[in-house]
């Protein structure tokens, strides 16, 4: 195996002492009060991201409650409302497949839509 | 973090980390993306300290992930000739004979790369280095060696 020498390791030093001498920011970098400002911007958004994660999730929550609660109340007849949930129900059951439709529809436009957008960013 | 202490840090390292980032980049515009993405992440990092000596192997660590996400992603090797270019060419007659040093220095890989400059120019130490390249110490004690082996023979031919 071939060594290095000590006249080959500070020549490698000096060559590369060379060439970083020789590499400077051919402009101003940006100033730290302008990332400082970027990074405060960034944590603003992934706050604002993650609060409207969660309200999406607690109505969510809330309308997988409402919705239990109201088939516990029509199946049970306990309460006063069931005869109006129940007719409320039948008429939602009775156009429950338009619902079904509209719903996969929206998904199908909204991720197309995604999808353009994630397009014309790579771009 | 204070902003006095990032505004310190920020003064006393951001010329030679644009420097290393070009070098491993090969690229002027990569680096400006790089730097600004490098001192970004070290800013939302849980980085707690207030000097400088502290702050720079932390920093060099996150570019050098940088540096290597941004380019395996697209799973293309670091090509620095592409736009080297824009960078300052140098030629040095250490070795008797005028020498592109920046064609020379692209023909080593990223890592060849990283382990000369954090070594030579920014004097780091071995497990200084393996700590910011994710390798362990003995590993870079003998890359180091190849790496210089390679450099000698590339200088000489």
């Amino acid at each position: 195996m071939k060594e290095i020498d000590d006249v080959q390791e500070q020549k490698i030093s000096e060559w590369m002492q060379t060439m970083a001498e020789q590499t400077a920011p051919p402009r101003d970098l940006p100033t730290p009060g302008l990332l400082l400002f970027k990074a405060r911007l960034i944590e603003k958004r992934i706050a604002a991201a993650r609060a409207i994660r969660s309200l999406v999730w607690m109505r969510t929550a809330a309308l997988a409650v409402f919705f239990l609660a109201s088939l516990w109340l029509v199946s049970s007849g306990r309460s006063p409302l069931a005869p109006l949930f129940r007719d409320t129900l039948s008429s939602l059951m009775s156009v429950a497949v338009l619902f079904i439709f509209g719903a996969i529809a929206a998904t199908a436009i909204c991720l197309g839509f995604a999808l353009i957008l994630r397009r014309t960013n790579d771009r | 973090m204070e902003d006095s202490i990032f505004e310190k840090i920020y003064r006393e390292t951001s010329r030679p980390l644009w420097a290393y980032v070009s070098r491993m980049s090969g690229s002027a515009t990569s680096a400006d993306d790089i730097l600004q993405e490098t001192y970004l992440s070290f800013l939302r990092s849980p980085f707690k300290g207030d000097e400088v000596k502290d702050a720079r192997p932390y920093l060099y660590k996150i570019a050098t992930n940088l540096i290597y996400k941004r380019f395996h992603k697209t799973r293309h090797e670091i090509q620095p000739e592409i736009e080297m270019s824009q960078l300052p060419g140098p030629t040095s007659e250490l070795f008797g004979q005028s020498v592109e040093m920046t064609e020379i220095f692209a023909r080593l890989n990223e890592r060849e790369r990283s382990l000369l400059w954090l070594a030579y120019v920014d004097g780091y130490e071995h497990n200084e280095i393996a700590a910011i390249m994710n390798i362990n110490s003995i590993s870079v004690r003998v890359l180091l060696f190849r790496t210089k082996r390679k450099l000698a023979a590339l200088l000489e031919s």
